[in-house]
């Protein structure tokens, strides 16, 4: 089944990796640029809404609408390639600087509790001899092996499934949520306590760049005379900050109808977390601590450092201490967790474009998750962890390159997208200005040139970040480019594009349990998959709060075998693969759950009717035969209905023809259709019984009761006579079959605006008589 | 402005190949860094419309119905 996620847990997902960011980047970009850091943090988030809008207007425009597939459109796949390398490079080193951060947030309280024990003599002398003095971790190595630790935890979450991962982030983000409402209280209320100036201006003269943080440039004559450029170079360092914005649109496809509408909101609110917690978080870190303590002591965990410089009680700061290690624990290690849904996303998705040949995307046996690109991710990352022995700066410095980058290639897709595609958007990067018939794009173009330059830039100044970076990204463009070759070999004959993997279950019986879905659903047959109109008119007109929608293909089987001797491949071929990967890919369109069946069969009509029965459907939605007209196909499958054995269930059969018209019948024992001047017939008999005295209990349904007896009577005394008359009076229009009849709204070809009905209660039906 | 990349023997092997080299870097440092001052410093000039209305349009999503 497809299941689809709040705006709630899209953003939490999101907010895993990027509201993580303050635990740490705070810290590195001061180290690089100096004490005026936190604004340049600031200026990140606030640009990071423009840097969101890209994102938006990419998703509006692809479901899936990642860095690969938007730049793949604009600029082909050698590009797609290389932007996909870069991201890849980011999420890759997501779960690395994540896990260490919170590793030395760990390794930092449990040195403070060991110095704080020592003090009150409560460590025995042993240990003291031991550790030559008060007993205390190696920060950094300790660090990584608390990153190895978690990265293995959510390694083998992922295997079981994002659905679980999901519930965690928001859990996880609920409990930040409320630490950070404590810490920017508590902080506000120091600040003012205290009379802390603001940190200094983000001026070229404030700017003290470390060795590090010029990299190429450090021995050049523009490292002394900067000027404005200074502004771009803190501006690069503090990037990082920003990063996780990929996975907003790695979770788009999960996020639930209304798709576009969810997605702004879960912008937005990732937008004000981001805002508030990095940037006035970073900004009154450096307010708070003291500056002799803070760099040397809490750069690489900051947060700690402001709790233990709040105004109050020793014990109080010690404990909101431990808390924000606990939160500081879970959201950097919920970031390791979409770090690796993320790059499972973008992989998987670049599997399903041949990229990455199909073995990588084989579903686990228990789980159905991808299992084979979520070892290769979480073996990169912890080697990753262990090559960096647990420096955080090291992995920050080199993590911003890939964030850069995937941005750059981002918005200039976007762009020359605005031009190859002139079409309608649900979201455009504002703002634009139209001179006759061309529209310039002013923000999205403002957007590209800042993320271009500081990306050139960041190319001369972040050294580790340059070397690493490129050699990475240039490594999985390499294995990509080959593993493209060798699966367009491979397939040559086939087309491989865009093809789901599926988790089968055989169930030997159909029924709603196995399928899990509730009473009066609608089931959606189909055949081909360049015919899905019907489909998305389902999902169109269906609430999935309501009603569940089941997509159904029945699978001609031939006589002589018992269907529980099928194997999987017979009855889930390649062709049921890409008919589905087509449902799949509309119903992520809509954001809409459904469900996939394949129902071996020796007779389609049969097997329609039957799981529609046991299904307990309230409608079945086809689109229009080739062969038939809808009436035809409404026979058929009356006529299998007539075949069932008891019990069975009504339901509307309709039928949606490629220009969206629909016709609408009604299969099984149906409320017969009655002339206007039959009903005035009878309403005359009633009249005129009413007028005789004890016939106050007397109905119409009586008067049609009793005629209905006298037919059966006459019927039975002398039938040719009974069906001459009857022949008499519906010459011309008799039905095929009286298991079905048409309602009369869909006569015509107007487009109908209501969803597929339920049975109950049922609307009046004229017709065929 | 005169320039000192000691780090280049880390990229370039030969002395000729190195100078040819700082040749390029000096180019790039003295020409297309300047050049990206005005690029990034308009860029963010035209990102601040980008910011606002982005931040209303997404804000007035919270308040329409589904």
């Amino acid at each position: 089944m497809l299941t689809f996620i709040s705006y709630w847990r899209a953003a939490a997902i999101v907010l895993n990796d990027l509201g993580s960011s303050a635990f740490y980047a705070g810290g590195i970009a001061e180290q690089a640029v100096g004490k005026s850091a936190p604004w340049f943090i600031l200026g990140v988030m606030l640009f990071a809404f423009a840097v969101r809008s890209v994102y938006v207007e990419s998703c509006s425009m692809f479901t899936r609408g990642g860095v690969y597939r938007v730049v793949k459109e604009a600029l082909g796949g050698t590009f797609a390639k290389l932007s996909v390398s870069a991201l890849m490079f980011d999420y890759i080193l997501t779960g690395p600087i994540s896990g260490v951060s919170a590793g030395q947030y760990i390794a930092g309280l449990i040195n403070e509790l060991f110095a704080a024990a020592d003090a009150h003599g409560w460590i025995p002398r042993a240990m003291h001899a031991m550790f030559h003095g008060t007993p205390q971790l190696d920060v950094n190595h300790a660090a990584a092996a608390f990153a190895v630790l978690v990265t293995v935890y959510y390694w083998w979450e992922n295997i079981k499934g994002i659905e679980e991962s999901s519930d965690k982030a928001l859990r996880v983000m609920q409990i930040t949520t409320v630490m950070v409402v404590i810490l920017m209280g508590w902080a506000i209320y120091t600040v003012l306590h205290n009379g802390s100036p603001l940190p200094p201006l983000p001026i070229p003269q404030n700017l003290h760049f470390s060795p590090e943080a010029l990299g190429f440039l450090k021995n050049t004559d523009i490292a002394k005379s900067f000027g404005l450029f200074g502004i771009i170079i803190a501006f690069g360092h503090s990037v990082l900050a920003m990063s996780g914005e990929e996975s907003l649109a790695q979770v788009n496809r999960e996020i639930a109808s209304p798709k576009l509408r969810n997605l702004k909101r879960a912008a937005l609110i990732i937008a004000i977390f981001s805002f508030v917690f990095t940037g006035l978080g970073s900004l009154l870190a450096v307010m708070i601590i003291p500056d002799e303590v803070r760099v040397p002591l809490y750069k690489d965990n900051l947060i700690s450092g402001m709790a233990m410089y709040m105004v109050g009680p020793h014990v109080l700061k010690l404990v909101f201490r431990a808390f924000v290690v606990v939160v500081g624990f879970l959201i950097l290690s919920g970031a390791i967790n979409t770090s690796i849904i993320g790059s499972n996303g973008v992989l998987n998705r670049v599997s399903e474009d041949g990229v990455l040949t199909d073995w990588f995307r084989r579903p686990h046996k228990r789980f159905g998750t991808s299992y084979r690109i979520i070892n290769l991710i979480v073996g990169m990352q912890l080697l990753t962890v262990i090559a960096s022995r647990g420096n955080v700066y090291v992995l920050g410095e080199a993590y911003a390159f890939g964030v850069i980058w995937s941005f750059t290639f981002n918005s200039l897709a976007m762009l020359v997208l605005r031009f190859k595609y002139k079409g309608e958007r649900g979201w455009r990067v504002p703002p634009n200005i139209k001179i006759g018939n061309i529209e310039i794009p002013i923000g999205l173009a403002a957007v590209h040139l800042v993320l271009l330059s500081t990306a050139i830039v960041n190319l001369f100044t972040k050294e580790v970040a340059t070397v690493a970076g490129a050699a990475f990204s240039l490594a999985f463009f390499f294995i990509f480019t080959v593993s493209e070759r060798v699966n367009k070999r491979k397939f040559a004959h086939v087309e491989q594009q865009m093809k789901e993997h599926f988790q089968l279950l055989h169930q030997d019986t159909i029924g709603r349990e196995e399928v899990q879905v509730r009473a009066g659903n609608v089931l959606v047959t189909v055949r081909d998959y360049n015919t899905l109109n019907h489909l998305r008119w389902a999902l169109e007109k269906t609430n999935p709060h309501d009603t569940d929608i089941v997509v159904m293909e029945a699978r001609l089987t031939g006589y002589g075998s018992a269907d529980r001797d099928l194997a999987m491949e017979q009855i889930f071929s390649d062709y049921e693969q890409t008919l589905f990967t087509k449902a799949v890919s509309i119903a992520e369109s809509y954001g809409k759950t459904i469900s996939l069946l394949v129902v071996p069969a020796r007779d389609v009509w049969s097997a329609i009717a039957q799981t529609a029965n046991s299904m307990e459907s309230s409608a079945v939605v086809s689109g229009l035969s080739s062969k038939m007209t809808g009436e035809e196909q409404a026979f058929k499958l009356g006529q299998a209905w007539e075949a069932m054995p008891e019990p069975k269930r009504q339901f509307v059969f309709q039928v949606v023809r490629p220009d969206s018209t629909v016709e609408t019948y009604r299969i099984g024992p149906h409320t017969p259709t009655m002339k206007t001047e039959d009903v005035h017939l009878v309403h005359r008999i009633w009249l005129d019984i009413k007028k005789i005295q004890g016939t106050e209990d007397i109905h119409h349904s009586d008067i049609v009761t009793l005629a209905l007896t006298r037919l059966s009577r006459d019927y039975n005394l002398d039938k040719d006579d009974v069906l001459k008359n009857l022949k008499k009076g519906v010459r011309g229009q008799a039905p095929k079959s009286s298991s079905f009849v048409r309602e009369p709204d869909t006569e015509g070809t107007q487009k109908r605006t209501d969803g597929p009905r339920r049975e109950q209660p049922m609307p009046p039906v004229t017709g065929p008589r | 402005m005169s320039t000192d990349f000691n780090k280049l023997s880390l990229f370039f092997d030969s002395t000729r190949a190195q100078e040819y080299n700082v040749d390029i870097v000096n180019l790039l440092v003295h020409h297309l860094l300047p050049l990206l001052e005005y690029l990034f410093f308009a860029g963010l000039i035209g990102a601040v419309p980008v910011i606002v209305i982005t931040a209303i349009k997404t804000a007035q999503s919270m308040l329409e119905e589904d």
